[in-house]
């Protein structure tokens, strides 16, 4: 018997320390992974690399100012010391939400934004958070008139987008009036104009600073690099067991399928029957109300805000094809830093990444909604070795996280952070431990 | 990817008089057309948006009227491409297509129909994308 334990347990110690060897075929998959391009210059915004937009832009991301009560900022929902999500299934602002918070980790390099694609920019996505009564609670004619009131902000927004005419009459430009309202509607055009452009503006910075919100160099990337170098000493930047999770993720678990490219992601959206909670198919529509939302909307690639209406990313939008397939579909989230970004799927459905990948082994209480469902879906029925190696090579996805000087509010002038706020003077105590 | 029969068809093609320069030779169905098409980038990526140039002819001469549509479909997924591509007829047989996208790997079926006198012809091309 000790010695059936014996052989066993070195047969199990020589299986788990077996260098993994990879096909050609799945070299080639794997190369197509790493490194992580540039993100994609956004021609719909012409300031979309411009410095002092994205000073300006963290200095309103950071702000909770412009929410209903004072508390409410960019950063309640995507806080940058959890990688720039909120860690909670929904996320709540003003009021409770509908859908669970995405990174905003490589956010640029996205083809559409939210879960469900209903914006075709990064900019027009930072426009919708101000006026919904989940997130911020406010008004855009609020929000534009603190630009022009705030002489920071002011002075910020004028050297780059320039001169802020008056908006100190309050029967022109009457105090918490959002748009869609009879007061808005009673509001000129050329006000209304005014205040679309000035809030569109701050969008296009609020941009401009998500662009910098990179973290891409992975041990991954390092192994990758080694492969194609031929280089065994940066391979061992994967251990075995995330090696052989590696091969299971570019092959038998079918995870490219959907989660390609140097993003682990398509950009695109799938209905993979994530059960909805409440029984019954999915009550909420995701990309196929997205598409309309999108395709309609004036702040979209096409509309007269972008700085590129005719162009090629207008054009897309307008050609999406909408299905009955894309009821209940959800965006292909990244998977880079995904250890660092649960609880997971569009509602935080689950908790961990184990609870994800038994989800695929099993897809126990998967939500079949009807015959248009992606029919590629099959239990993966993975051993435990392999569902723990699989796990263990998606969090190899790891990177450092932006530089410090990102995580925090900045004096949208000079993008330094703000003068600490004078205090009396130093108590004793603290004067005993001045050098 | 070029099949033997492409192959033949191209053969027969040359032999008949018929000259392109692009690498795929197909036949629509009904055995009526050559359709002969080709990608930018090639081979197809995955999730990268492509070109595609396209001359139809029929008895070996390009197509003088006529119309063309181009799909693809991933037929185990029961779905297509997101987006409707751009198709603009650049002579005398000759298209070219923007806003390609096979935003996964696996097998997709490219699809060429040639309207010509109130009849559409479909030519089909088996690919597999990785």
């Amino acid at each position: 018997m000790l010695l059936l334990w014996c052989i066993t347990t070195l047969l199990g110690v020589a299986e788990e320390e077996r260098p993994v060897v990879f096909t050609p075929t799945e070299q080639r998959r794997i190369l197509q992974h790493s490194p992580v391009p540039e993100p994609p210059d956004d021609p719909t915004n012409a300031w979309d690399l411009d410095p002092d937009a994205a000073n300006l832009g963290q200095a309103l991301f950071y702000d909770a100012g412009f929410s209903r009560n004072g508390q409410i900022s960019c950063a309640s929902c995507h806080g940058p010391m959890i990688a720039w999500t909120d860690g909670i299934p929904i996320s709540t602002g003003m009021g409770p939400g509908k859908r669970h918070s995405q990174s905003l980790l490589n956010v640029a390099h996205n083809r559409w934004f939210f879960w469900d694609g209903r914006a075709d920019t990064l900019w027009s996505q930072a426009m919708h958070p101000v006026e919904d009564p989940a997130e911020f609670d406010g008004s855009r004619v609020d929000y534009v008139r603190r630009i022009h009131e705030d002489p920071a902000y002011r002075e910020a927004y004028e050297s780059v987008f320039g001169d802020l005419p008056s908006m100190a009459d309050t029967e022109r430009f009457p105090p918490g009036t959002r748009s869609g309202t009879p007061e808005w509607t009673a509001m000129t055009e050329a006000d209304r104009d005014h205040v679309d452009r000035v809030f569109v503006n701050c969008s296009k910075a609020i941009a401009a600073f998500e662009r910098e919100l990179r973290s891409v160099d992975s041990p991954f990337d390092r192994f990758v690099e080694g492969l194609r170098e031929g280089d065994r000493e940066k391979m061992t930047a994967l251990n075995s067991s995330e090696q052989r999770g590696l091969q299971l993720f570019i092959g038998d678990a079918g995870c490219r399928q959907c989660h390609s490219g140097p993003l682990f992601t398509d950009f695109e959206f799938h209905n993979i029957g994530i059960p909805t909670g409440h029984g019954g198919p999915p009550r909420d529509p995701g990309r196929f109300g997205g598409i309309e939302f999108v395709q309609s909307s004036s702040f979209s690639s096409h509309g007269e805000h972008s700085d590129e209406p005719n162009g090629r990313k207008a054009r897309r939008t307008g050609s999406i094809v909408q299905g009955q397939e894309h009821w209940g579909s959800f965006k292909t989230p990244s998977l880079r830093n995904v250890a660092r970004t649960a609880p997971y799927m569009h509602q935080g459905q689950f908790e961990d990444l184990g609870t994800v990948l038994r989800f695929y082994n099993t897809l126990e209480d998967m939500q079949v909604q009807d015959h248009h469902q992606e029919s590629v879906l099959q239990p993966l029925d993975l051993t435990e070795q392999q569902l723990a190696d699989l796990e263990a090579f998606l969090r190899s996805l790891d990177s450092p996280l932006p530089p410090r000087s990102l995580m925090g509010p900045v004096d949208p002038r000079t993008g330094l952070p703000p003068p600490r706020p004078e205090t009396g003077p130093p108590t004793p105590s603290e004067s005993e431990n001045q050098p | 990817m070029i099949t033997k029969s492409a192959a033949i068809l191209a053969a027969a093609m040359l032999l008949g008089g018929c000259s392109t320069s692009l690498d795929h030779q197909l036949q629509t169905n009904d055995r009526n057309y050559e359709v002969s098409w080709s990608s930018d980038p090639s081979p197809i990526p995955v999730n990268d948006f492509f070109t595609l140039e396209v001359e139809v002819r029929r008895d070996g001469e390009l197509l003088t009227d006529g119309e063309l549509s181009v799909d693809a479909a991933m037929p185990h997924h029961n779905h297509g491409m997101n987006h409707v591509p751009l198709i603009e007829r650049t002579g005398p047989g000759r298209w070219h297509v923007e806003d390609m996208l096979f935003h996964m790997p696996g097998y997709w079926e490219l699809y060429f129909d040639v309207r010509d006198r109130g009849v559409t012809h479909r030519a089909q091309e088996p690919l597999e994308v990785d």
